[in-house]
């Protein structure tokens, strides 16, 4: 489905990204993990559009979607949750979701979707008309989610969906992200807690300075000592 | 009754200079950047009215949606090929372009219309109409309609509009609206076509109040006390700030005028801008710093 073949990223003379080949395949969960600074926020970005890479190609469904701009990449079907979670702040929650749905073109089937959203968040319902801002970190974090899953992505991509959250709604987050996969949709995810992040894909990437260090299933990596010790320890 | 009238007429003009105003507060809006150019965006907007109606020998009901038409493409065409092009430079100077950019723009007005006074035909009937029991000139009570109803269709644009929601979304979050499917670009030349419309329009409403002149420019510098009185990203902010500067002005000018020599109509828009300056920096309706792309 998603195909990053030789990907180079730099910013200015640092080089973020060197070299870097991956592929996720239709209705997997596939995760990225590496520590701080590895370049994992920057292949998501490079994935979605917000940044430009030196070299390499990136494919969506076979075609080219290198030099796509963000919303035409959206408009492809892949949504992205980016780090820091960047909800609108001085918009009311119920803005922000309706922003999430900009490129819907089946505006009458969204209130149903709307409803599906509070149903699974009823404390987005509660504080529809509240600036996002006024959020806890973890409302924000599922109206993050929330508002990518309302553009009907195919594949969804999270950087660090836990970061900052308290473990109790850590574990909600990743319920979450667990009913997102039992709908079909595709799932790349980011995540500093490889624990986590091992338990709920099948496959992972391992990325060090710009660099896939390890790849497999997630059972295989769970057991190698290189990823016990820098990652599980 | 003398009060009432300064008042009055400076509710007026305080109503153009919140169009101005309302032009500047979207493209701070939507990408952050403090428009120099506002101000020949105005005067401009009135020459291609005053060309479309004498030159041209339009009529008002065409000239007008041709002038704002054009003006509109004005504004396009200085994002698209101007600010674009270093959109993800450093902000000041982004800002410093804008400077460049009016320059230019009062450049090519020289070259087009030279630097003489013009006498605008008058779009409202000459005769004054009852306010409050104070005899006014059609043109200022027009200018405050004309003011209102802009507002009100910028609210609702905002409010009820998916655009208008994806432009509040750039404003908020510009990265955020790109992950979402907003083409950026084209919300942000969206918000200079705007701000080039709302120019046109206080321009011809100025160019009815006074005449019309290279000079007219200066007016810009008018919506600069005014969105810091009522803060950058604020339209309600902008249309307050526009009344209070141009009443304050108005009234100072006809009162002090006579005891005080010299201008002082024109310092008290900037005496007022650096006490706000001084005790609430974000302005009365502004609010805290957001991220650009
Ligand atoms: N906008 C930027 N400008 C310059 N360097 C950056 C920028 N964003 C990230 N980097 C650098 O690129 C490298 C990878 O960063 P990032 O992709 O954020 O890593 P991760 O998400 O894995 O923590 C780091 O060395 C970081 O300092
Ligand atoms: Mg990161």
């Amino acid at each position: 489905m998603l195909k990053v073949s030789n990907l180079r990223v730099a910013y200015g003379k640092v080089n973020a990204l060197k070299g870097i080949s991956l592929e996720v395949h239709r209705g997997e969960v596939v995760t990225l993990i590496g520590s701080n600074g590895a370049g994992k926020s920057t292949l998501l970005k490079t994935i979605s559009g917000l940044v430009r890479p030196k070299t390499g190609s990136i494919t969506f469904e076979g075609e080219e979607i290198t030099k796509a701009s963000p919303d035409a990449i959206v408009g492809r079907g892949i949504a992205h949750v980016p780090e820091g979670r960047r909800i609108f702040t001085n918009l009311t929650v119920m803005e922000n979701l309706k922003a999430g749905a900009y490129l819907r073109k089946d505006k009458e089937q969204l209130q149903t979707d709307y409803e599906e959203m509070f149903s699974l968040f009823p404390i987005l319902k509660e504080r529809k008309e509240q600036m996002a801002g006024t959020l806890s970190g973890g409302e924000q974090q599922m109206l993050a989610l929330c508002r990518a899953l309302l553009s009907k992505p195919k594949l969804i991509i999270l950087d660090e969906p836990s970061l900052g959250l308290a473990p109790l709604i850590v574990d909600l987050v990743f319920d979450v992200i667990e009913k997102v996969r039992q709908t079909g949709i595709t799932i790349l995810l980011v995540e500093q807690n490889a624990h986590l992040a091992l338990e709920i894909a099948q496959r992972a990437y391992v990325l060090e300075t710009g660099e896939i260090k390890l790849s497999g299933t997630s059972e295989s990596l769970l057991k190698d000592e290189r990823v016990i010790e820098a990652y599980l320890g | 009754m003398l009060l009432l009238q300064f008042i009055l007429i400076g509710i007026s003009i305080g109503s153009v200079y919140a169009l101005i105003a309302l032009g500047t507060v979207l493209i701070y809006k939507a990408t952050r950047v403090i428009n120099f150019a506002q101000g020949e965006l105005v005067m401009i907007g009135a020459f291609i009215g005053y060309t479309s109606l004498v030159s041209w020998g339009l009529p008002i009901f065409i000239a007008l949606p041709v002038t704002l038409l054009l003006s509109g493409v004005i504004g396009y065409l200085a994002e698209r090929f101007v600010l674009r092009r270093i959109a993800h430079g450093p902000l000041i100077s982004v800002i410093m372009v804008t400077l460049g950019l009016s320059i230019f723009l009062k450049g090519g007005v020289t070259g087009v219309w030279g630097t003489s006074m013009y006498s605008f035909p008058k779009i409202f009937p000459e005769s004054t109409i009852n306010l409050l029991g104070i005899k006014l000139p059609q043109v200022y009570f027009w200018s405050m309609v004309v003011a209102v109803i802009i507002f009100v269709l910028f609210v609702f644009f905002f409010k009820y509009t998916d655009l208008g929601l994806a432009m509040r979304g750039v404003a908020d979050n510009q990265k955020a609206a790109a992950s979402l499917g907003v083409n950026v670009f084209s919300v942000v030349g969206l918000s200079w076509v705007f701000s080039g419309i709302v120019a046109a329009l206080g321009g011809i409403l100025l160019a009815n109040i006074s005449l019309l002149n290279i000079n007219m420019s200066d007016v810009g510098l008018k919506a600069f006390p005014v969105v810091i009185l009522g803060g950058f990203d604020s339209l309600l902010g902008a249309v307050i700030g526009g009344l209070v500067i141009g009443v304050i002005e108005s009234v100072a000018g006809g009162y002090l005028a006579t005891i005080v020599s010299g201008a002082i109509d024109q310092v008290v828009a900037f005496a007022i801008l650096l006490i706000i300056l001084l005790i609430k920096p974000q302005g009365l309706f502004g609010t805290k710093e957001v991220e650009r792309l």
